[in-house]
């Protein structure tokens, strides 16, 4: 059973990180093999559950749902209803009750996503997120400095343009949806999902302008 | 709690590294991915068997890693020992055997008693539009309530939908409460960004908030 007992984790942190081999990639053997053999997991289970993660998850998930919005204005009102819903629309394998929330970049609006109390992130839609989304520096400066954080990215806003900053701290799930590039009318929808970036779904980057042409 | 994990608005980092990474890069070492599994097939399975595990539990685990090493170590490592600290919490393996990369033998017990489970009945307190102010003070237990935001005052920007509140989900009660979205300009929150007209809108719960 959880004990809820603050101390003994916080005892048995120290503990495992004085006497395990320091070499992270030890540390998993060591887990993943107590769990084994112990019948926790099935020997198997790791690389099944990889497998399948990335076959059904990832960013171009989120990718495809922005071309739809893009190019259907109806669905893109039920995006900002209803995003589980809409989601579900065009990836019918994601989660139907996963809680998610998008939120949309206009000419006058930037989002900007953060959890600066840890790191949560719609992992189960668009997969792991960046490693700087898991930085310190990230989880500290986007919700103080976001224009400067964005200028890292080489995102450097009008001053008339809104910045929003969302601090995803409970367990509903942010999106930004970006604005569809000009120049991109008679574009399909491939293309369109082809143009979205996983920071741009998190609002580091705000202009997907594409570099060349379509395809 | 007010742990290191609170990091929101903490001054004195550097620039954002990796802001290059490649879209396709979820994991950049095999072990991570790993980790990474085992990380959600336990709590899958924790949930399952009823064990009283919540995921604010859990995430009060990994916020009670030693703040050098919560700063210091890689993000998956940080997992890897939170989700053994877990286990062995749970009874499911022991240090000694995680220190020995062995499992003394086959099979596991723990004992199941499940969460609490009080629904609030209650309708929210707050409207849309309305002027509330952050809770000033947290226990020493788990919380959501981000130290930056704590006694400023906000606008309710939407109302949410009902989730367990964490302080009490992270010692096992699930209390549902209503959530919203709450906006408080920048210039309330950060003297030097007094002309700023950007906002931040974080998820709050309705006992963390008090009307003005």
């Amino acid at each position: 059973m959880s004990t809820y007992d603050s101390e003994k984790v916080a005892k048995l942190h120290r503990e495992l990180h004085s006497h395990l081999p320091s070499e992270p990639a030890l540390r998993l053997k060591a887990l993943e093999t107590v769990l084994v053999e112990k019948g926790f997991l099935a020997a198997d289970g790791v690389d099944k559950w990889l497998e399948d993660y990335s076959e059904n998850v990832g960013p171009m998930n989120g990718a495809k749902v922005i071309a739809q919005a893009w190019t259907d204005p109806d669905y893109a009102m039920r995006l900002e209803q209803d995003a589980d819903a809409a989601f579900v629309e065009v990836v019918p394998t994601a989660p139907h009750n996963y809680n998610l929330r998008a939120v949309f970049n206009t000419p006058q609006v930037h989002n900007l996503i953060v959890c600066t109390l840890c790191s949560c992130y719609p992992l189960g839609l668009l997969g792991m997120s960046p490693s700087w989304y898991k930085s310190a520096e990230y989880r500290a400066r986007a919700v103080r400095d976001p224009r400067g954080v964005l200028s890292e990215f080489g995102t450097d806003l009008l001053d008339d343009v809104e910045v929003k900053v969302w601090d995803s701290t409970s367990d509903r799930r942010y999106m930004v949806v970006p604005s569809r590039p000009a120049g991109t009318d008679d574009w399909s929808k491939d293309d369109l999902a082809n143009l979205v970036t996983r920071n741009s779904m998190i609002g580091t980057v705000r202009d997907l302008s594409p570099v060349g042409g379509a395809g | 709690m007010d742990t290191v994990h609170d990091l929101g608005g903490i001054q004195g980092f550097g620039p954002i590294p990796n802001t290059t990474e490649n879209d396709t890069v979820m994991f950049s070492e095999e072990w991570k991915a790993r980790i990474w599994a085992i990380a959600m097939m336990s709590m899958t399975k924790l949930s399952t068997d009823r064990t009283g595990w919540t995921l604010d539990w859990f995430r009060h685990v990994i916020e009670r890693l030693p703040p050098d090493l919560y700063l210091r170590l890689d993000y998956f490592d940080k997992w890897n020992l939170a989700v053994m600290a877990t286990l062995v919490d749970e009874g499911v393996a022991d240090v000694e055997e995680f220190l020995a990369g062995k499992a003394r033998g086959e099979g596991f017990e723990y004992k199941s008693p499940t969460p609490v489970k009080e629904i609030l009945e209650t309708k929210p307190r707050f409207k849309l539009g309305e002027r509330v102010v952050a809770q000033r003070d947290v226990s020493a237990n788990h919380t959501r309530l981000a130290g930056y935001i704590r006694g400023r005052t906000g606008v309710v920007d939407s109302v949410m939908g009902l989730q367990p509140l964490p302080d009490l989900s992270a010692i096992g009660v699930i209390r549902n409460e209503h959530t919203y979205v709450v906006r408080f300009p920048m210039a309330e929150l950060w003297p030097e960004a007094s002309d700023s007209r950007d906002s931040l809108l974080i998820d709050m719960w309705d006992s963390y908030l008090e009307p003005v």
